[in-house]
């Protein structure tokens, strides 16, 4: 019987965050501190002819300036084979934005004045800003290395595909587009660093994996890991923005250096927007092959993404969609050719619902393949959802998911077939499913570790590499060492995303925290339990193994009353030259020679959610509005650490993925540049235009899990994307190809099929 | 981050030394600062200095006259909980319609008046714009929106302007040459790159609503892309007045944010007239509104679903300022 975890305690930030008091990087302050600013490139391609720095450098209060001649030329890219960016432009810029300069100075006004006097000489080459003009013959050349401008190349073939269409019975094409997301954290983009006399760099900045950053950062600046120390900082979202490199820290970094003094740069909204990382615009071509009974026999997608200007985490993000499909759906016969091509738009990374134009593919595909078959939605989900000990295509086994119950959960509950064309007009109801890994191979940062201490009066102390985003990660382990331990909550101190003392860890990325980073507290606390033991064993004259720990005190089983204080047994172990340090290391059971794009099978991942979604709209047939009216969302977590954190992070889901994803956001293009960077002209959902949304947590204790548990949260932001789309296809009686499903495309789709149909149904 | 430029700010302590420090070279008035203040970071506006109107205007809604002078000062907070009768409802509607809570709470009535017109290729960054040459509104040559474009197609996106027009308001300015009285039709130019029809150093003081017939009714709706914040990507206020036969007599349709100025439709209003609002009528009306739009590609949505739906504004603006007509002559009888 649990005692915190599968508890809504409160978050130990809350009030924190509620107040203000929490401090975040652009927050913060350090004695003798610079301000630094950027020059960004204003055109999409340029060859840089000429940078002129004296102007500014003569400006009083101007402390430095940098360009790539004060650069070490160090490439970034996640991986050996994708490293093709500097982080100051050397020759050529590549996207507007693209950082060709900076400038320390006294103030933030005296940095920016100081910027606006570097005079650079441009030589205009000709840009390309769409991934199939891209491919096209005669495209500008972006990177030389990449014919066709193609940067990334995923394929993949399982079973054979072209064999296996003569087998089906329901074959069917489809194209869908979407346009870039942006992620919108609350928090814009800021690093402070601070390289000392010593030769070590201390950095402060948002982040999803402060191991990572360091690591890139000791490379770029050329220095030892350890010389490199990434602090813990309060953070104000990520939703997969903030993974990978940026120029922005090595810029500050190296402006400390050469000043030495702490620099701090806080990035405008713009900024944010344009020169950290951008979802993915995709053109998703599916063919779907189905048999009579509806299961899915081949399915052979080809997928183009627009990757922007350099690669960043790209063949992740190139293999991802295919991935949460090939976990949600079973088919023997599978190909996917993804293809991430350069343009010369800002850099794409990984974002929530990786992709809207290929999720939603797959469950129109299925919602299409129903109709033609005569089966209805949720027969068809259930008839295909993978379960509990299949394998993917790719040869991942799943250990436990419960697709089917997070199915019959929101079907039940929305009473989908009882409204399954029988709604009133412009009213529909859709529904869909995903499934998400918990983590994948990540190489030596694939795993974590933790660390207990006590202090003499009892007070523990847990050391983790884990970092949390907003999503509550600090609370999950400790809420898990808690129960470990047998120790209340307040009692543990939790250092955490400290890269000096904690040890290496993936990072709030993949889905992994829970799931690898809760795994290694949990070890290192029942390590501590069993070390503490063993030294209450000699004061309570007990075998180790009889011993129990609750209420501060270590007792025999069955003999509360033979205890003794928590306090004591750490005391005699000090006595004794026994400190008791607890200490655990997780690994999850991944196939380490899985690889992207050379070797994509093998255990994928040691654990796998799912959710389903149901939706229901009322669509406005004069302006293309959609009026949410229900979502249902179930989801298969595992067990949930704290539900009032999962139903959290299902809501984050519903408004990122379904609302903001399905029906408002996109970014705004003319001639490269981005038109909407800014909380007015991008637009994320606000409060009232949320609908009410019914959380079902479909518990499936995992074998694997800490206590159960798994990845929480991101299956609903794709699943109710998937939704919304079948909902809105449902009420208008056609599906949308393009996304999002802005009015305007609401209402055209409804007047192109009017132009040909009667009424709608 | 973004930094404001360093400017001079005044707070003149009357309406005289307020006109008087407007009438310095490079003076601009400051109310509200919710549109101003963004435009000083982008830096698309570069006054020397600020002359705040908070001591100069009145505030609040005065009811003496036979009517309402609703005070240049008064907060958009503070006019949408005006309760105001069906005739002129059209205006605390318009108010709840701009932005969000907040942004209401300072934003003032002169100011969404004397909003600036707006154009996403011109409201961006000092950096954004660096990129091309300036356009008309940043004192170039080109438009961005529509190449080849001989005049600035900014858009005016000012809710409250097109519920006052429609209920006849008049808007008292007061300049160096004293006070004079015009319509809030006739504030308005029409022209993307200066749309205030105001004399130099001139400010509004308030917006006088007359008191209307209690036959009558006004409505303003506005399509926008979320249920709050954003501004219209088009809008429509009507006032119609039923006649003694239960026929709407008279009729007011205005439209905002589909041109460079608010947009009086006389044919819409030539259908709505004579008729008991039926389909027919408001489609006709919707018609017209439609063919008197001018929207280009400067804001939320294609210009061609802003025609559309600017109809469709009109038919719901319409239709609602009639049942609060017909509401309000049933309550008086």
């Amino acid at each position: 019987m649990s005692v915190y975890v599968g508890k809504s305690v409160p978050r130990r930030d809350t009030r924190l965050k509620a107040t203000g008091e929490a401090r975040y990087t652009a927050d913060l302050a350090l004695p003798f501190m610079l301000h630094a600013a950027v020059l960004r490139s204003p055109y999409p391609h340029a060859r840089l002819l000429r940078v002129d720095t004296s102007r500014a450098e003569a400006l009083p209060g101007v402390r430095a300036v940098i360009t790539a001649r004060d650069a070490s030329g160090v490439k970034w890219g996640v991986f050996r084979y994708t490293r093709d960016q500097e982080f100051l432009a050397r020759d050529r810029v590549r996207y507007i934005g693209e950082e060709i300069a900076a400038v320390a100075a006294d103030t933030e006004e005296i940095a920016q004045e100081a910027v606006a006097l570097i005079a650079v000489e441009y030589e205009r080459l000709p840009a390309v800003f769409d991934p199939l003009d891209a491919i096209a013959d005669g495209a500008p050349r972006i990177h030389d290395h990449a014919e066709r401008n193609i940067n990334i190349h995923v394929p993949i073939h399982v079973g054979d595909v072209d064999a296996a269409w003569d087998a089906c019975d329901h074959v069917h094409t489809e194209m869908t587009r979407s346009e870039e997301e942006s992620y919108f954290m609350t928090e814009p983009y800021a690093v402070l660093a601070h390289c000392d006399r010593q030769g070590t760099v201390e950095v402060w900045m948002p982040n999803a994996s402060p191991h990572t950053k360091a690591k890139g950062l000791a490379n770029a600046l050329e220095l030892p890991v350890s010389k490199v120390h990434v602090r813990h900082v309060a953070i104000g979202g990520a939703f997969g923005g903030r993974s990978d490199m940026f120029p922005g820290e090595y810029i500050t970094a190296l402006l400390s250096r050469k000043t030495r003094r702490p620099v701090r740069l806080v990035y405008t909204r713009e900024e944010n927007s344009i020169a950290v990382r951008q979802g993915h615009s995709m053109v998703v071509e599916s063919r779907f092959g189905f048999k009579k009974d509806g299961t899915l026999h081949a399915v052979d997608v080809t997928c183009h993404m627009d990757g922007g200007a350099y690669s960043s985490t790209g063949p992740i993000a190139t293999s991802v969609p295919f991935l949460c499909f090939e976990q949600t759906y079973r088919v023997a016969n599978v190909r996917y050719n993804g293809y991430r091509v350069y343009t010369n738009k800002p850099i794409r990374g990984m974002i929530r619902t990786h992709g809207r134009a290929w999720a939603c593919n797959v469950d129109m595909q299925l919602d299409l393949a129903a109709e033609a078959l005569g089966l209805d939605p949720i027969e068809i989900r259930l008839k295909n959802a993978l379960k509990t000990g299949d394998h993917t295509p790719t040869q991942s086994h799943i250990p436990s998911m419960a697709s089917h119950e997070t199915i019959r959960a929101v079907a039940e509950a929305s009473r989908f077939r009882e409204k399954w064309k029988r709604l009133p007009p412009w009213h529909g109801i859709g529904i869909g499913c995903v499934s998400v890994m918990s983590g994948f191979p990540m190489g030596i940062r694939g795993g974590s570790a933790a660390m207990v201490k006590f202090d003499e009066d009892g007070g523990v102390h847990l050391i983790s590499g884990v970092v949390d985003n907003g999503q509550g990660n600090e609370g999950v382990v400790l809420q898990i060492a808690a129960e470990a331990l047998g120790v209340p909550i307040d009692q543990i101190q939790l250092t955490a995303s400290a890269t000096e003392i904690t040890p290496i860890d993936q990072g709030a990325y993949s889905q992994a925290t829970t799931l690898v980073s809760g795994n290694a507290v949990r070890l290192a606390c029942e390590d501590a339990r069993r070390q503490l033991f063993e030294v209450a064993a000699d004061v309570l004259e007990a075998s180790a193994e009889d011993l129990e720990l609750a209420d501060g005190k270590v007792f025999v089983k069955g003999s509360p009353a033979r205890a003794v204080p928590l306090a004591k047994v750490v005391r005699s172990g000090l006595l004794k030259g026994k400190s008791v340090i607890g200490h655990g290391s997780f690994g999850p059971n991944v196939d380490q020679r899985r690889e992207w794009i050379q070797n994509p099978k093998g255990q994928l991942s040691a654990a796998f959610s799912y959710g389903s979604a149901v939706v229901e709209v009322r669509v406005d047939p004069e302006t293309g509005f959609v009026d949410v009216l229900d979502v249902w969302a179930s989801h298969d977590c595992g067990k949930a650490i704290n539900p009032k954190e999962v139903e959290g992070q299902m809501d984050g889901g519903v408004a990122m993925g379904g609302h903001g994803g399905i029906l408002l956001e996109a970014l705004r293009w003319h001639e490269g540049a981005n038109l909407n960077t800014n909380f007015l002209d991008y637009k994320i959902p606000l409060a009232p235009d949320m609908p009410p949304i019914h959380n079902f947590i479909v518990e499936a204790d995992d074998p694997v899990g800490p206590f159960g548990a798994k990845e929480g949260g991101l299956s609903i932001s794709m699943c109710t994307a998937q939704a919304y789309a079948n909902a809105i296809a449902h009420a208008i009686g056609t599906h949308i190809r393009e996304f999002p499903h802005t009015p305007d495309r609401v209402l055209d789709t409804i007047e192109a099929r009017e132009g040909t149909e009667d009424e709608a149904s | 981050m973004l930094r404001l430029p360093p400017t001079r700010w005044t707070r003149p302590p009357s309406l005289d030394a307020a006109v008087a420090a407007l009438g310095e070279p490079g003076a601009r008035a400051l109310a509200g600062g919710t549109d101003l203040v963004v435009a000083l970071k982008n830096r698309t506006g570069r006054p020397q200095c600020l002359v705040s109107l908070a001591d100069a205007c009145p505030a609040g809604i005065d009811t003496g006259g036979g009517g309402w002078a609703i005070g240049a000062a008064t907060t958009l907070w503070d006019l949408e909980r005006w309760t105001a009768p069906p005739s002129v409802a059209a205006i605390p509607e318009a108010a709840r319609s701009v932005a969000a809570p907040p942004i209401r709470s300072r934003a003032t009535v002169g100011g969404n008046l004397c909003l600036d017109t707006r154009c996403v290729f011109y409201n961006q960054s000092a950096f954004w714009r660096s990129g091309r040459p300036p356009c008309r509104k940043a004192g170039g040559e080109v438009c961005h929106a529509v190449p080849g474009g001989d005049r600035c197609h900014a858009v005016f996106s000012a809710d409250l302007p097109p519920a006052l027009a429609a209920v006849g308001a008049r808007v008292r300015v007061a300049g160096p040459d004293g006070e004079r009285r015009k319509d809030v039709a006739d504030l308005y130019t029409g022209q993307g790159l200066a749309p205030l029809a105001l004399a130099a150093a001139e400010v509004v003081l308030s917006a006088d609503v007359p008191a209307l017939s209690g036959r009558s009714g006004s409505a303003f709706e506005k399509i926008r892309a979320r249920r709050g914040l954003d501004f219209a990507a088009a809008s429509a206020a009507v006032w119609v007045e039923a006649g003694d036969d239960g026929a709407c007599r008279s009729a007011r349709v205005v439209l905002g944010a589909v041109d460079s100025g608010p947009v009086r439709v006389a044919r819409a209003e030539e259908a709505l007239q004579g008729s008991l609002l039926e389909p027919e009528a408001l489609e006709t009306a919707a018609d017209a509104a439609r063919r008197a739009a001018r929207p280009v590609k400067n804001a939320d949505f294609t210009p061609a679903y802003r025609r559309k739906v600017v109809g469709v504004a009109v038919k719901r603006a319409a239709s609602r300022a009639w049942q609060r007509a017909v509401g309000a002559r049933e309550a008086s009888s």
